[in-house]
C-alpha cells in the first residue's frame, strides 16, 4: 500500500480522541511518516477532499450527521471508528433513556424547533465500520491506534483482545476494585481488554469504555454487582453510562 | 541442607547490604495487599500476611517478553533471538510460591527446554520465608502440599522469636548467609517445635480437603461429567483472573508487533489464560473448548489431575490467590474437589 | 542468539494456486540441506511482522530432496500474508513438529486413506510416501471428499496416484457443477464401495472434526478395530514445542504427542473428537 491519505472527522463528541492522537508524541511522527493527513480539524484548518482512510470520532446524533457519515463512507476505502462515542455511542446515549422532548427543551429552550437532534447512535448503526479504535479515550499511549494503522498498512487484521479487562488488570498486579479496603464496583469482568487496565491501575473502576467482550457473562456480573450492594436499577445505570446502546442492539 | 541461626537485626543488615549491590525483590505494602517489588530499604518488607496479589512468577516469566526481533533491509530479514536476563534476589517467598517455582523449573525444562525461563531462573537467588499462620483466609496450602517447601530454595528463613533459623539448600544460599553475617548452627529442636505448632494452626484455620490428597487425580478422572462443572461454569466470566494470579499457570500467547514504518518488529509472548473465550480457538473459527464449564474443568484438571499424575504432586500449591480473585467464587480447586467428593454421581 | 522460538529462513521455490482458497508452496531451507520430516508432521510458518501459524507438510520425506511442500488455506493473518508471497521470497520456518505417522505400522497392510477437504494436505505426505514404496503395501484405496469440484486439491496429480491401476482413488463432492461427472454426496457414501478386509486394513482419516464421527461410525459398521484407525487432529498449535498450552486436549499436547493418533487411544481422551 502506498502512503494512504487520511482524513479525520468529528461528530457528536468532546473531540478528545483526536487530541489523544495528537498527544502520541514520539509515535505521532512515526505515524506521519507512514500516512498523509489531509483533513484534521484539531491540527489544521485545511480541508482535503481526497482521502482513502476516514478516521471518525463521535456519535451520530443529528439528521445532518447521518447524511455526512454516509458521504464519508462513500468516499473512504477504509473507515475507522475512533473512540467510544463512534464505537458504541458512548456517553451520548445516556439521553436515549429519557424523554427526548423534555431533554431537548431543557437544552435548547424555545429554539428547540431549530435543532434536528435524534437518538444518539454509534457509527456502525448507520454505515459499515472496518476498524474500531476503542476506548474513552483510545488508550493513552496510543499503542492500539498505532497497531490498527500498522495492521492496515500490512493488510492484516489488528490484534484486539476479546477477553475481559481483568486479564490485564491482574497482570498489572492491581488490587481488584471489589477487594479494596473501600470496594468499588467495576465493569472490568465484562469489558473488552486492550487498555492495560488503565482506570483500575489509577484507583478507579472500569466503566466499560471499550465496549463489552463478545460473550459477556451478564448473569455472573449481575450477581457480583448485587453482591456489592447495587440494585438492578443502579447496575443498569452503570452500564448505560457508556454502553446503553448495547441494550437496543445494533 | 545446612542450618544456621541469624539474629533478626543482623538479617536486616544483610538485606541492606544486598540492596547496595543487587536487585532485591520482596513483598512490600500495596494498598490492603502486598506486592513483589524491588526494595530500597529492608524496612519495606512485609513479612507474612497479607498475600501478594500476583505471585513472583513475573520475575522468571514476565507478563510480556520479547522472544525475537527482526529487521528488514533490501528484501533480507535479520532475526535475533532475545532473552533479557538479570541477576536478582527474590526475598520473602512463601512456601506455596517456592513449590510453584520448583514445579515451573520442571515444566519449562521438559522435553524441549525453553530458551528463556531457565536462564532467568539461573540468575535468580531464592530466599523463602516460612509462614507461621495462613497468609490469607483463602489459603489451602497445608491441604495441597504447598506448605512444606521441600528444599526448593537457596535459603529458607523461619521466625523463631528473636532470630531466624536459616536453612541453605544450595551453595548459593550458603554463600549468601555466610558471607554477610556471622552465623551459627540452628537450634533444631526449637525449629521443629515452631513447625509443629505452625501445622496445628494451619490445620485449624484452613478449609478441610475432604478427599485424600493422593486420591485427587483419581477423583477428577472419575468425574468428567459431574454437575459441578456446569454449575460453576455458568458463573464463570472467562476473565482469566484465576490464570493470571496462579503461580503454576504458564500458558502464553504469541503476538507480532510490527513498527509502523514496517521495517522492524518484535515477536513477544504474553501470559494467556485457558479460561478465556478464545484460548483454544483456531484460525478457521473452530473453538475446541467453547464451553465455560469445560474450560473450568480443564484448568482444574491441569492442577489436580494431569500434572499431578505426571509429576506426582498437586500443581495447585494452595496459595489461595485464585479463590480470592474469582468474583463469583467458582474456581477454588479445593471446593470443587470437596463438592465432587461429597456429591457422588 | 538462537532460541527455541527462533525460526530459520526458507526460500519459496514454487507457488501454485490450487483453488480459490488454497495455494501450494515448495520451500527450501537456507541453512539446512533438508527439513528431515516424517509424514504427518507440521511446521510453524513465520511471516515476520504478522505472526506464526502451524501448517501441515504435504510432501513425502525424500532424503535427497532439498525442498518440502505446503498447501495453505487462506484463513487468518499469517496464511493471508503467506499467499501474498512470491517465488524467491523468504519466510520463517520452525520444525518439523509433532509425531507424524508411524509408517512401520502400515507395512504389508491394506491402507484405506480417507480425506475430507483440506485434510488431504497432511494425508498427501503419507500417501506419497506409501506410493514411493508401493510394493511394500497391500491394497490401497484413497477416498477424498470436498465441497465442490472447485475445491479439489492436487487435481493434476490425483490420476498419477492410481499407479497404473494398483491404487483405487474415489472422489466425491457435496455439490457438483455442470462439468462434474463424478460422485456427489458426503464422504461416507464412498465407504460401502470399498472392500475392507478387517484383518488387514489400516484406515487413515484426516478431515474436519465433524467428519470423524461419521466416518468412524461407518468403519465400525465394517468391523474395523479401533486400533486400526488412525487420524490427525487440528488444534491451535501456537508454540509447537509443548509449552504454550493452546493445543492441549486433556493431558495431551497435540503439538508433541499428536497430531496423529490411534483411535483406540483417542477414545480415552474425552476432549479429542
Amino acid at each position: 500500500m502506498s502512503k494512504p491519505k487520511v482524513g479525520f472527522f468529528s461528530f457528536t463528541s468532546c473531540e478528545g480522541c483526536q487530541l489523544v492522537v495528537l498527544s502520541m508524541a514520539d509515535k505521532l511522527f512515526d505515524l506521519l511518516g507512514a500516512v498523509e493527513v489531509v483533513n484534521f480539524r484539531e491540527a489544521s484548518s485545511y480541508k482535503g477532499e481526497d482521502y482513502d482512510v476516514a478516521i471518525v470520532e463521535g456519535a451520530l446524533s443529528t439528521v445532518h450527521e447521518i447524511e455526512e457519515i454516509r458521504a464519508i463512507r462513500q468516499q473512504a476505502k477504509i473507515l475507522i471508528a475512533l473512540g467510544a462515542c463512534a464505537h458504541i455511542g458512548g456517553i451520548n446515549c445516556i439521553r436515549n433513556f429519557d424523554n427526548q422532548f423534555e431533554i431537548k427543551k431543557s437544552v435548547y429552550g424555545d429554539k428547540v424547533a431549530n435543532f434536528d437532534s435524534i437518538l444518539a447512535q454509534p457509527i456502525d448503526a448507520v454505515v459499515k465500520v472496518d476498524y474500531y479504535s476503542r476506548g474513552c479515550p483510545p488508550n493513552r499511549d496510543g499503542e492500539e491506534f498505532v497497531e490498527i494503522v500498522t495492521a492496515i498498512l500490512q493488510g492484516k487484521k489488528p490484534y484486539i483482545p476479546n477477553f475481559p479487562v481483568c486479564v490485564q488488570c491482574k497482570m498489572k498486579g492491581n488490587v481488584c476494585t471489589f477487594h479494596k479496603e473501600r470496594p468499588i464496583t467495576c465493569l472490568g469482568p465484562v469489558t473488552r481488554a486492550g487498555c492495560s487496565a488503565h482506570c483500575p491501575s489509577y484507583g478507579n473502576a472500569c466503566i466499560g469504555c471499550r465496549g463489552l467482550v463478545e460473550e459477556p457473562n451478564l448473569n455472573a456480573h449481575q450477581e457480583t454487582l448485587s453482591g456489592a450492594g447495587l440494585t438492578v436499577e443502579e447496575s443498569l445505570k452503570f452500564y448505560r453510562m457508556l454502553n446503553g446502546m448495547m441494550e437496543v442492539g445494533k | 541442607m545446612k542450618n544456621y541461626i541469624v539474629k533478626k537485626e543482623r538479617l536486616n543488615d544483610l538485606i541492606e547490604n544486598l540492596i547496595k549491590t543487587n536487585e532485591v525483590i520482596a513483598p512490600v505494602a500495596h494498598e490492603n495487599f502486598t506486592a513483589f517489588a524491588p526494595l530500597s530499604s529492608p524496612d519495606q518488607i512485609v513479612w507474612g500476611a497479607p498475600q501478594t496479589v500476583i505471585p513472583p512468577k513475573q520475575f522468571l516469566y514476565p507478563q510480556s517478553e520479547d522472544l525475537l526481533a527482526y529487521e528488514f533491509s533490501n528484501d533480507e530479514v535479520k532475526i535475533t533471538g532475545l532473552n533479557t536476563v538479570k541477576e536478582r534476589i527474590l526475598f520473602g517467598v512463601h512456601p506455596c510460591d517456592l513449590n510453584a517455582i520448583g514445579q515451573m523449573d520442571r515444566v519449562w525444562a521438559e522435553k524441549n527446554i525453553d530458551s528463556n525461563y531457565p536462564a532467568k531462573r539461573k540468575a535468580m537467588t531464592l530466599v523463602g520465608v516460612d509462614c507461621l499462620t495462613p497468609c490469607s483466609p483463602e489459603a489451602i496450602c497445608l491441604r495441597l502440599g504447598g506448605l512444606d517447601p521441600k528444599g526448593r530454595f537457596d535459603l529458607f528463613l523461619t521466625d523463631i522469636g528473636n532470630s531466624f533459623s536459616a536453612e541453605a539448600a544450595t551453595p548459593k544460599g550458603e554463600a549468601l548467609i555466610e558471607g554477610a553475617v556471622a552465623a551459627k548452627a540452628a537450634d533444631k529442636k526449637k525449629l521443629s517445635a515452631v513447625r509443629k505448632k505452625r501445622n496445628l494452626i494451619f490445620d485449624k484455620k484452613e478449609k478441610k480437603l475432604l478427599p485424600k490428597y493422593q486420591d485427587l487425580p483419581k477423583l477428577m478422572k472419575a468425574n468428567v461429567d459431574h454437575p459441578v462443572w456446569e454449575e460453576h461454569g455458568k458463573l464463570c466470566y472467562g476473565c482469566g483472573s484465576c490464570n493470571m494470579v496462579c503461580p503454576t499457570c504458564y500458558c502464553f500467547d504469541v503476538q507480532d508487533y510490527m513498527h509502523v514504518s514496517l521495517v522492524k518488529g518484535v515477536r513477544s509472548r504474553v501470559w494467556d489464560g485457558c479460561m478465556t473465550e478464545e484460548f483454544a480457538k483456531v484460525a478457521s473459527g473452530e473453538n475446541f473448548r467453547e464451553d465455560r464449564s469445560h474450560r473450568l474443568r480443564h484448568r482444574t484438571y491441569r492442577k489436580l489431575n494431569y500434572l499431578f499424575d505426571k509429576w506426582g504432586e498437586s500443581f495447585c500449591t494452595g496459595c489461595g490467590r485464585c479463590i480470592k480473585a474469582c468474583l463469583t467464587k467458582i474456581v477454588s480447586p479445593l471446593e470443587i474437589a470437596n463438592e465432587i467428593y461429597s456429591r457422588k454421581i | 542468539m538462537k532460541t527455541l522460538y527462533t525460526p530459520e529462513l526458507a526460500v519459496i521455490k514454487k507457488v501454485i494456486p490450487q483453488t480459490p482458497l488454497e495455494t501450494f508452496f515448495e520451500l527450501e531451507l537456507t541453512e539446512r540441506k533438508t527439513l528431515g520430516h516424517k509424514p504427518g508432521q507440521f511446521v510453524e510458518v513465520s511471516i515476520f511482522g504478522i505472526g506464526e501459524a502451524p501448517i501441515s507438510i504435504s510432501s513425502a520425506p525424500e532424503p535427497d530432496k532439498p525442498t518440502f511442500e505446503l498447501c495453505v488455506r487462506k484463513v487468518g493473518n499469517v496464511t493471508n500474508a503467506l499467499l501474498e508471497k512470491k517465488v524467491g521470497d523468504k519466510i520463517g520456518i520452525r520444525g518439523p513438529f509433532g509425531n507424524g505417522f508411524d509408517i512401520a505400522r502400515f507395512k504389508g497392510k491394506d491402507i484405506l486413506f480417507i480425506a475430507g477437504g483440506i485434510g488431504l494436505v497432511p494425508l498427501r505426505s503419507l500417501i506419497l510416501e506409501v506410493l514411493n514404496r508401493r510394493p511394500e503395501y497391500g491394497k490401497i484405496n484413497v477416498l477424498y471428499g470436498c465441497k465442490t469440484p472447485r475445491d479439489l486439491l492436487f487435481k493434476g496429480e490425483l490420476k498419477s496416484w492410481e499407479c497404473g491401476g494398483t491404487v483405487e482413488c474415489m472422489i466425491t463432492v457435496d455439490l457438483g457443477d455442470e462439468n462434474w461427472q463424478g460422485d456427489v454426496g458426503v464422504i461416507t457414501t464412498l465407504i460401502p464401495r470399498v472392500e475392507i478386509d478387517e484383518k488387514k486394513t489400516q484406515a487413515v482419516i484426516v478431515g474436519p472434526p465433524v467428519m470423524y464421527r461419521f466416518v468412524i461410525k461407518e468403519l465400525k459398521a465394517r468391523r474395523l478395530a479401533d486400533a486400526n484407525i488412525w487420524m490427525s487432529l487440528e488444534r491451535k498449535m501456537k508454540c509447537g514445542v509443548g509449552k504454550c498450552g493452546h493445543c492441549q486436549m486433556n493431558e495431551i499436547y497435540v503439538c508433541q504427542d499428536g497430531p496423529v493418533f490411534n483411535y483406540a487411544e483417542l477414545k480415552k481422551i474425552p476432549e479429542s473428537i
